[in-house]
């Protein structure tokens, strides 16, 4: 009885210590078995920036594309948009303006302004914002695809008497 | 006797109804608000943004005079905008949120960082909006008491859905998601009866005007909105013109006059009130709600076999319901 006892146990560390092993080996295959590239630049822009066009390449099939974009406008226009290789604009663009104002202040009071010229008094729901006070303007676009078309991704920046900052990274995710 | 104890029966009455007014005055909510719960991770600063968006090319567009309201959200993710200084008719808006120490002029499109909402409202609106705790933290978001509003947050999640099926597939299938979204948008469009749910949807279909049945179907989708002269619809007509030959124009013009003249006539024998009449005035998603109704499918089966909202069945219903001169979808079912 004692050596069925004794020979149960040690079949069972044996598979415990067997099964361990192997998960581990499992996990440690599984840390390994991805890889990424990245890309990233900070894009300063001055009032009399032209429109730049920051490219970056995605040479063999990825699991994953990550795009990243932040932007801090101090002043002027920016339009940000990106392109995939075939030359489609993607549907996540961003556009900032220091200039377009919706909202105007009359006398210290502050209206909306409408297209059509209507202007229509906003009382109170605006006071405790300080909107004199805001002094840059922050638009970001994040954007993962799977499995990205290969070739070279565009991301088009247009200033317009902008001053300000664009920072980008790209991470390509791959099967190792 | 019986004078006085009915004095004191018509002032009992008069009291509990002069009370059960002043209860339900305080328990509805007032016109011209913009109230809920809203539950954010604490990275986020507990303050909505309300932004005027002009046109639908701005929906993606921040600028430092767009905020046009501001609320604070209390310790237990309450809010509320008071909207009554907005124009009567409905304008489209973003609400967004910032997070700690970033200025209010901040919009993040994408990711898990993505943190603005868009809405329509107008001076007498009453939209409650909540969400659950989410990543972006307005994922989960959800409208109630404003119909247009639920419908054009279904638009608006079905483009972002197609899109990001769309974005990782083969061309051919991504042609195809395209196309299906664009039938889908232009249904939309076609039923809608808010304008400006109806032109976002037109918006985003990406039809192409200048072949087929697109040019006619968006040639139908002006005549219907021609009253509308709001900034969303001038620009939707800037920016998609279409070519019209006008000796064709006369030509259709002339055919159109005798085709109807000759309906008029050939109508006016016929009698009205018979359904099939009203069948050809059903939109084609209509028409679709309308054959699943005939095989007694529920709301539910008709929101899965479309692939719409229960809300977008509802108003299906009630819409195909009236064009048919129907009191009930039993109705329907006896038309078989």
């Amino acid at each position: 009885m004692k050596n069925l006892v004794l020979s149960v146990c040690i079949a069972l560390i044996a598979t415990l210590t067997t099964s361990q092993k192997s998960f581990g080996s499992y996990l440690n295959n599984r840390k390994d078995s991805t890889i990424f590239t990245e890309k990233s630049a900070v894009i300063s822009l001055r009032r009399d920036s032209k429109p730049i066009n920051y490219s970056f390449e995605v040479k063999k099939r990825s699991n994953r594309l990550d795009i990243k974009i932040e932007s801090v406008i101090k002043k002027g226009q920016v339009l940000i948009e990106i392109y995939k290789p075939n030359g489609e604009k993607l549907r996540k663009s961003i556009s900032i303006d220091t200039e377009f104002k919706s909202v105007i202040n009359v006398n210290s009071q502050p209206y909306l302004v409408k297209k059509n010229g209507e202007k229509i008094n906003l009382g109170d729901s605006i006071k405790s914002i300080n909107l004199e006070r805001i002094k840059e303007i922050k638009g970001d676009i994040s954007e993962s695809i799977s499995d990205a078309p290969l070739g070279k991704w565009i991301v088009k920046i247009t200033p317009v008497k902008a001053s300000g900052k664009v920072s980008l990274t790209t991470t390509s995710h791959y099967d190792r | 006797m019986i004078v006085s104890l009915m004095k004191k029966v018509f002032l009992i009455t008069c009291l509990t109804f002069a009370l059960a007014n002043c209860w339900a005055s305080s328990v509805s909510p007032k016109e011209g608000i913009i109230y809920g719960n809203i539950e954010l991770e604490d990275r986020w600063a507990p303050e909505l943004y309300l932004s005027y968006i002009p046109t639908f090319d701005d929906m993606h567009l921040v600028a430092n005079g767009m905020i046009v309201a501001k609320a604070d959200i209390d310790s237990i993710g309450n809010f509320l905008f008071d909207i009554g200084f907005l124009p009567e008719e409905h304008n489209l808006f973003r609400i967004h949120i910032v997070k700690q120490g970033d200025t209010p002029n901040t919009l993040t499109i994408g990711g898990k960082d993505e943190n603005y909402v868009f809405l329509l409202a107008g001076r007498r609106s009453v939209i409650e909006m909540n969400n659950e705790l989410s990543s972006p933290p307005f994922r989960k978001v959800s409208f109630s008491k404003s119909v247009d509003n639920q419908m054009f947050h279904e638009v608006v999640s079905m483009i972002i859905t197609a899109d990001s099926i769309a974005m990782g597939s083969s061309s051919s299938k991504r042609k195809f998601i395209e196309e299906q979204m664009a039938d889908k948008l232009k249904a939309v469009a076609d039923t809608s009866s808010n304008p400006l749910v109806a032109l976002y949807a037109a918006h985003n279909s990406c039809f192409r005007f200048s072949q087929g049945n697109d040019a006619a179907f968006y040639r139908s989708f002006k005549e219907k909105w021609s009253g509308q002269d709001n900034s969303y619809f001038k620009a939707f007509n800037m920016s998609n013109t279409i070519e019209t030959n006008h000796s064709g124009m006369w030509y259709y013009l002339f055919v159109a006059v005798i085709v109807g003249a000759a309906g008029f006539l050939f109508g006016r024998k016929k009698e009205r009130k018979k359904p099939e009449s009203g069948i050809a005035t059903l939109s084609v998603q209509e028409r679709k709600v309308f054959e699943l109704l005939k095989t007694g499918a529920t709301n539910q089966q008709i929101a899965e076999e479309c692939n719409i909202g229960i809300s977008t069945v509802k108003s299906h219903v009630s819409r195909i319901l009236s064009k048919l001169n129907l009191k009930s979808r039993r109705e329907v079912l006896n038309l078989n």
